[in-house]
């Protein structure tokens, strides 16, 4: 397979594995699912590393695997104190029909600034992806209100990003990258604590934020 | 190389030390921490600029450096003396000042590293190290500004993630000195630029997002607000300076300009309908911060005005925030109608709560007078008169809803008994507002410092 071909198969199964986040409504299944959409990404660095006899875009896809596809999502259900049913987005920003139609304009949207800004600096047929994924995650974190779910539309940016940086522009040190990945896991684990309080203690009415007004 | 690492080794060792058990053993060792890194970023001021290895350290890196040293310095001061108003504590006071120094040390850090890749994983990394600061005071509004300020913050840091791989497409190298030296152009390195000023804006309380800031400043205690309004937000405001002096041009400046001053306006407009004087200091570190990044839009002397008011909010924000936790460490509120007769009940807070409010609006002999009235002048002299006038109404607009607000409390009648702080609570406020003063001596030398960073 070439490398274009891989680049279309992953950008395909990762944008409708986003779709799927969008109309989930528990934590659970919107953790597994981002780690599905993060062990391909993996799957697809160590494809590219072996191909190209990379051992270092092979160690950061093993790095990606077991930071973003096994231990972030391990920590996020992990931390749900509530049985994992009852872990889910109640009352979303922007209701869920209305969020799948407005996912599926954004990767339109992600096709179009690349389709007419990008693709000077980006010449691969599949540039459009880490674009349309960074905005699949945006509107993860402004459509839901739960934490940990936002949490993941923050995950879900960061993907893009490593898509962009790893597959479409080879070649950023490692040093970077290994600092980017230590840098999430940090914030996870932050965001980790913050929510265990968050959730023990917010309640959905958010009445109580009036002093966090204007 | 050693002796320039003084303030980051100061600051981790200071972290790792606080750690360890033993009667205000956190408290010494911050303390000495602190002194140290003060004492060294000092001396960087006598020896030659440095590049080439793992460190950048030019004029602008030592001012960064020296301010985010001496506001370490007051807060670590400071908090000895606040932290014991804090009720409900989220953790020990030894894991808060392991958390203040790892965060002084990222930021160190950031101003300090010769890779831009390197300059965003440090910024990163301060929101990890800080983000439990702002809960301190574990209640609910705390938690959920904590959790809004690494959601908002994060994602806006994304974005200056994608702006360094296209700096990286563009030059083929994250270096700052290859990346000066070799001057790169083109598409990538223009959107990298203007995805930075957005990205570095989120963390640096730039327009449109800005949202988490008056959450923060207003929720979190008083020495942590001291040190995110003093000198975390012109640590991203550095690494922005730093893409101005790649770019040079290329658009950005513009953009910049339009960016500082619709900050400049939403802060004013919001700080005119305040009724909570720690979101009133918040919305003026926006304002100063919009100045700050019309300054470097426009260049040369207003370039050198932004440095200025950046080293001068440094001290006068940070005392602003210290002399709130005194107010609110007595009058048990953050509302402005709830605070009455300073003057007399806490004199001493009250007049230097007075004269930091002149200070952050750009009232003589201030520093940030200074830095304003470098950028006003610069914009005149390019024939920019409208946009002039439009700072000069918008600097007008704040420094009135600053200061009537603040003449409120400190000079209306209270019949209420004395409640002042102790000597410490209120001679490190007053102390920073002297240096904030003393800023305007030393404009000749900052200029002489940051020549080499904007061209001049």
């Amino acid at each position: 397979m070439t490398l274009d071909t891989v680049l279309g198969l992953l950008g395909f199964f990762t944008i409708v594995l986003t779709l799927f986040i969008q109309w989930q409504i528990y934590v659970t299944r919107v953790a597994t699912t981002f780690a599905a959409s993060s062990l391909l990404i993996a799957a697809a660095l160590v494809y590219v590393g072996a191909r190209e006899s990379e051992p270092l875009v092979i160690l950061l896809g093993a790095l990606t695997g077991a930071v973003r596809g096994i231990l972030i999502p391990f920590l996020v259900v992990n931390n749900l104190h509530v049985r994992a049913w009852r872990a889910r987005e109640q009352r979303p920003v922007i209701k869920t029909a209305t969020s799948i139609l407005l996912s599926l304009l954004l990767v339109l949207a992600g096709y179009g600034l690349y389709r007419f800004a990008l693709t000077e600096i980006i010449p691969t047929a599949n540039g459009f992806l880490p674009f349309a994924l960074f905005l699949q995650g945006s509107l993860l974190i402004v459509s839901k209100r739960n934490a940990f779910i936002q949490l993941i539309g923050y995950l879900v940016m960061e993907n893009a990003v490593l898509l962009l940086g790893s597959l479409v522009f080879p070649g950023l040190p490692l040093v970077i990258e290994a600092g980017v990945v230590l840098d999430l896991l940090g914030i996870v684990i932050v965001a980790r604590i913050i929510m265990q309080m968050r959730e023990a203690t917010v309640e959905e009415s958010g009445e109580q934020f009036e002093t966090l007004k204007g | 190389m050693v002796t320039y690492s003084i303030p980051m080794i100061a600051s981790l060792a200071g972290a790792l030390l606080s750690i360890m058990p033993g009667l205000y053993f956190e408290e010494v060792v911050s303390a000495v921490a602190a002194l140290t890194a003060a004492a060294g970023s000092a001396l960087l001021l006598f020896l030659p600029d440095l590049s080439g290895g793992a460190l950048y350290i030019d004029g602008l890196s030592k001012i960064m450096l020296l301010s985010i040293s001496l506001v370490y310095l007051s807060t670590v001061l400071y908090s000895v003396t606040f932290l014991k108003y804090i009720n409900n504590p989220l953790f020990q006071k030894r894991t808060f000042y392991f958390l203040l120094n790892a965060f002084v040390f990222t930021m160190l850090f950031t101003v300090s590293v010769a890779n831009l890749g390197l300059v965003w994983v440090g910024i990163e990394a301060t929101t990890v190290t800080s983000a439990l600061l702002v809960a301190t005071d574990n209640d609910e509004t705390a938690i959920e500004a904590s959790w809004r300020y690494v959601i908002i913050v994060s994602a806006g840091l994304v974005i200056s993630l994608i702006a360094t791989i296209f700096l990286y497409k563009a030059a083929d190298t994250l270096d700052i000195a290859a990346l000066l030296g070799s001057r790169p152009a083109g598409l990538a390195l223009r959107l990298g630029v203007l995805l930075g000023v957005v990205g570095y804006g989120t963390k640096a309380g730039v327009f449109p997002m800005n949202t988490w800031l008056p959450d923060v400043h207003g929720k979190a205690p008083s020495p942590v607000s001291a040190i995110f309004s003093g000198v975390l937000l012109p640590v991203a405001m550095y690494a922005i300076m730093r893409l101005f002096q790649i770019a040079g041009d290329g658009g950005l400046r513009s953009f910049a300009l339009v960016l500082g001053f619709l900050s400049l306006g939403t802060a004013a407009f919001f700080m005119a309908a305040q009724r909570d004087y720690k979101r009133l200091f918040a919305y003026s570190t926006i304002e100063n911060m919009g100045m700050i990044l019309i300054g470097i839009s426009v260049g040369g002397a207003a370039a050198v005005g932004a440095v200025v008011i950046l080293v001068a909010h440094a001290f006068a924000k940070s005392s602003l925030f210290f002399l709130s936790g005194n107010v609110l460490s007595r009058y048990k509120s953050t509302q402005i109608d709830g605070v009455q007769g300073l003057r007399t009940r806490m004199p001493r807070t009250g007049y230097s709560l007075f004269f930091g409010s002149l200070a952050i609006t750009g009232a003589p002999p201030f520093g940030i007078f200074a830095g304003d009235i470098m950028i006003v002048a610069a914009l005149f002299s390019r024939h920019q008169g409208v946009l002039a006038i439009l700072a000069l109404l918008l600097l007008g607009l704040a420094f009135v809803a600053v200061n009537s607000r603040i003449v409120r409390m400190v000079f209306s009648a209270s019949d209420g008994e004395k409640m002042e702080r102790g000597l410490v609570g209120t001679l490190v406020p007053l102390i920073c507002i002297v240096l904030s003063a003393a800023t305007i001596l030393l404009v000749p030398e900052i200029g002489a410092l940051v020549q080499g960073v904007f061209g001049l």
